[in-house]
């Protein structure tokens, strides 16, 4: 036990030495979790609108002057035709442009329809698919008001079926309330992960391995001095990042604090053991750094972060099985937006567990003083 | 000339040696752009949902039908009472949840104002959106259909999406993982090479020899603007082919945009070497002020026009930034360079600064 104890106290001061070092540790959590909350932004806002007006009645001045009042738009070209109009769009000046047909009001009249074009710039796929949406539900919008307009009694009749629509435990849809809780965790492994596949393998670089080969110090020992500073500040910087996502996004801690923390305990565990294990398979940093950043990109993108991880292919749910990063963000969203309790977290609990021990023994087994 | 030659190839040997960071190198630019391609879809099939059918009438049988035949939903849990809505919702078992109110079909049936509840779990807020744009589209069709007769005075909306009609992913990850890992290559590992050199002392080895010091950190560096090189080709090569990206614009000056983003790169990697000494410190330095800034800074995952103004300014400072945009104006839009000046102009003049401070930072060292 005394042995461990002088491991520990010789690996904190080895961190605490290297100041550049720390203060990027401390400082990366709490940087990525401000440019996330603040960058990380799905919302569709002040979309730069051209419309080609061919038929200049008083209900296509009507349609613009709706535009005009919606500050989600700004009308900011007018062309004439439609040509300097694709212009604007390959030159990125607007984002979608509106096409009101010449005769607009007319065929109105006449036919009972007429066509109204938007041509949306599509690259980006889900904004675009978003500004056609507020567009379309405006001209959907103004098309209800001719129609009470002129008959009145037409439009009364219909939709008596409402839908009431909830959002549960994000009821504002903010993006930062979905992201914070998985950002929490996924610093823990890229911080904890990463700095810890690099310890070992520095340690046989710089030829400090061979002077703890020759010690008497048995694997589990060295194992366990290893992994217990990088837990301990793991967990500070977890709590940092707790600290900063309740009072400077005011994010809802709605279950047990303790049980937050016994899995971040254990997801912490996890970590530092995939980035021993990587450390020792090592030999050079460069090596163990590019492994180790690998592997974080796959967990990372395949882990529910950024996207639901239900709607991916059945070959990438399967990776995902053994994706420790997929089971602590469910629990993070779960107990902190949810307020989700020891029984209905059960199963990841102990799937994290099977994965601390399994990692953990194998950096303990791949542990070799002779070479 | 000849003896910088050797020293080239010396260097070439020394990467290629080491096999691991080598299938390392091509594996995740492969792989990202898989994952993006094929994993990361919003696409929403099967989400599990659950229903409390208070009714229990045709009409609330035959909306679930719909709802469960439209390959969106599938039904998980047929609830008894509204108590149990917040218990399935806390296992996280279901996404979606649809409320039929007692006396539903009757009230509906005689002209009454009715209510369906949807609710959604919305801790994963932008599928919860999806959901119940979904489902809501289901129930008025289903609510239009028994009313018939058509609306006078329809005014029809024909979107075109342009450029990309078909809202392909691969059209923004695409640029976005090809900046990401050429800044990777050359960025990150020239600065951690040359830091190691330091850190290890064979720097001193080396500038003892009779090769200058600019030629020996060329000598560094050109294996890694091949490698790179490469590693944007491949990229490219499965953008076009696997994930259908068009090449609209003309590719010799894709290709040399691409080597100015990397030759401005490598001047990034040079520049952080020549502040440190320390492998690590140069290999979160490249993370921090590198790569998570591309990452989120760039337009490559969070559109810049949403960011607060701050960073939006900020944003103007990222390289990626403008050789993104290049890459999209050049495959997509098929742009030519009377287009794109000013971010060119930007990138040569930013790889023009980071090679001045450099030099000026290895001047004083060795004074």
């Amino acid at each position: 036990m005394n042995r461990i104890a002088f491991l520990i106290e010789k690996e904190f001061k080895q961190i605490f030495r290297n100041t550049v070092l720390l203060r990027m540790m401390m400082a990366m959590p709490i940087m990525q979790l401000i440019l996330l909350s603040y960058a990380a932004n799905f919302e569709v806002k002040d979309l730069k609108m051209a419309v080609v007006d061919q038929d200049h009645s008083s209900y296509s001045q009507r349609l613009i002057s709706k535009f005009a009042h919606i500050q989600n738009f700004q009308l900011v070209d007018f062309p004439t035709n439609l040509k300097t109009s694709q212009e604007s769009l390959l030159r990125n000046k607007v984002d979608l442009v509106m096409v009101i047909p010449p005769h607009f009001s007319s065929e109105l009249y006449r036919d009972q329809k007429s066509t109204i074009q938007l041509m949306v710039n599509a690259i980006d796929g889900s904004k675009a698919g978003i500004a056609s949406g507020y567009a379309s539900t405006i001209i959907t919008d103004f098309n209800s008001e001719i129609r009470v307009e002129n008959f009145p009694l037409a439009a009364q009749n219909n939709n008596t079926l409402e839908i009431t629509n909830q959002y549960w435990y994000n009821p504002r849809l903010e993006y930062r309330t979905f992201m914070v809780p998985g950002i929490l965790f996924e610093l823990l492994i890229l911080v904890g992960g990463l700095i810890s596949a690099l310890n070992i393998v520095r340690e046989k670089e710089i030829g400090t391995q061979e002077q703890l080969n020759v010690t008497p110090i048995q694997k589990y020992q060295f194992v366990v001095g290893k992994l217990v500073p990088f837990v301990v500040i793991g967990l500070l910087q977890f709590t940092i990042g707790l600290l900063v996502a309740r009072f400077v996004f005011h994010l809802p801690m709605e279950g047990s604090l303790a049980l937050l923390y016994v899995f971040a305990l254990l997801f912490l565990v996890l970590s530092t053991g995939i980035g021993l294990s990587i450390s020792n398979v090592s030999s050079t940093l460069q090596q163990a750094m590019f492994a180790a950043f690998f592997l974080l990109v796959l967990f990372i993108l395949l882990s529910g972060l950024f996207s639901s991880t239900e709607n991916m292919p059945m070959w990438a749910q399967y990776l995902n099985v053994i994706n420790p990063l997929k089971y602590i963000i469910e629990v993070g969203r779960n107990i902190m937006l949810k307020g989700s309790n020891w029984y209905d977290l059960q199963s990841q609990f102990f799937t994290l567990l099977a994965m601390a021990v399994g990692i953990n023994m194998l950096a303990m087994l791949q542990y070799r003083k002779t070479s | 000339m000849n003896r910088f030659i050797a020293f080239v190839r010396k260097e070439f040997y020394h990467i290629l040696r080491d096999r691991r960071t080598l299938l390392i190198l091509f594996g995740l630019p492969l792989v990202q752009v898989l994952l993006f391609g094929f994993a990361l879809t919003n696409e929403i099939k099967n989400a599990r949902i659950a229903i409390l059918d208070q009714d229990k009438s045709l009409y609330s049988q035959e909306i679930t039908n719909r709802l469960l035949s439209s390959g969106y939903f599938q039904a998980s849990e047929y609830l008894q009472s509204p108590k149990q809505l917040e218990a399935v919702f806390r296992k996280g078992k279901i996404k979606l949840a649809l409320v039929f109110p007692p006396r539903f079909s009757n009230d509906w049936q005689h002209g009454k104002k009715t209510q369906i509840q949807i609710l959604a779990d919305a801790s994963e807020q932008n599928t919860a959106i999806a959901l119940n744009g979904y489902a809501s589209a289901i129930i008025q069709e289903f609510a239009a259909s028994t009313n018939g007769s058509k609306p006078p005075m329809a005014i029809e909306i024909a979107p075109r999406m342009v450029f990309n009609p078909d809202l392909k992913g691969a059209f923004v990850f695409v640029p976005g993982v090809m900046a990401m890992v050429l800044l990777l290559v050359s960025a990150m590992m020239t600065s951690v090479t040359l830091a190691r050199e330091k850190e290890t002392g064979t720097m001193e080895v080396l500038f003892v020899s009779p090769l200058n010091q600019i030629q020996i950190i060329l000598g560094k560096v050109i294996p890694y603007l091949a490698l790179s090189f490469i590693n944007g080709c491949v990229i490219l090569l499965l953008g076009v082919y696997v994930l259908g990206m068009p090449m609209a614009g003309n590719l010799a000056l894709l290709l040399a945009e691409t080597l100015l983003f990397i030759f401005l790169s490598l001047s990034i990697g040079i520049f952080i070497s020549s502040i440190t000494n320390s492998q690590v410190v140069a290999m979160f330095a490249s993370l921090m002020i590198l790569m998570m800034p591309t990452i989120f800074l760039s337009g490559f995952i969070f559109p810049i026009e949403s960011m607060p103004m701050f960073l939006q300014y900020f944003s103007n400072i990222i390289p990626a930034k403008y050789f993104i945009s290049i890459v999209k104006g050049i495959m997509i839009k098929g742009l030519g360079i009377s287009y794109l000046v000013r971010e060119t102009l930007t990138l040569a003049g930013m790889a023009t600064f980071f090679i001045l401070l450099s030099l000026r930072n290895l001047k004083t060292r060795v004074a």
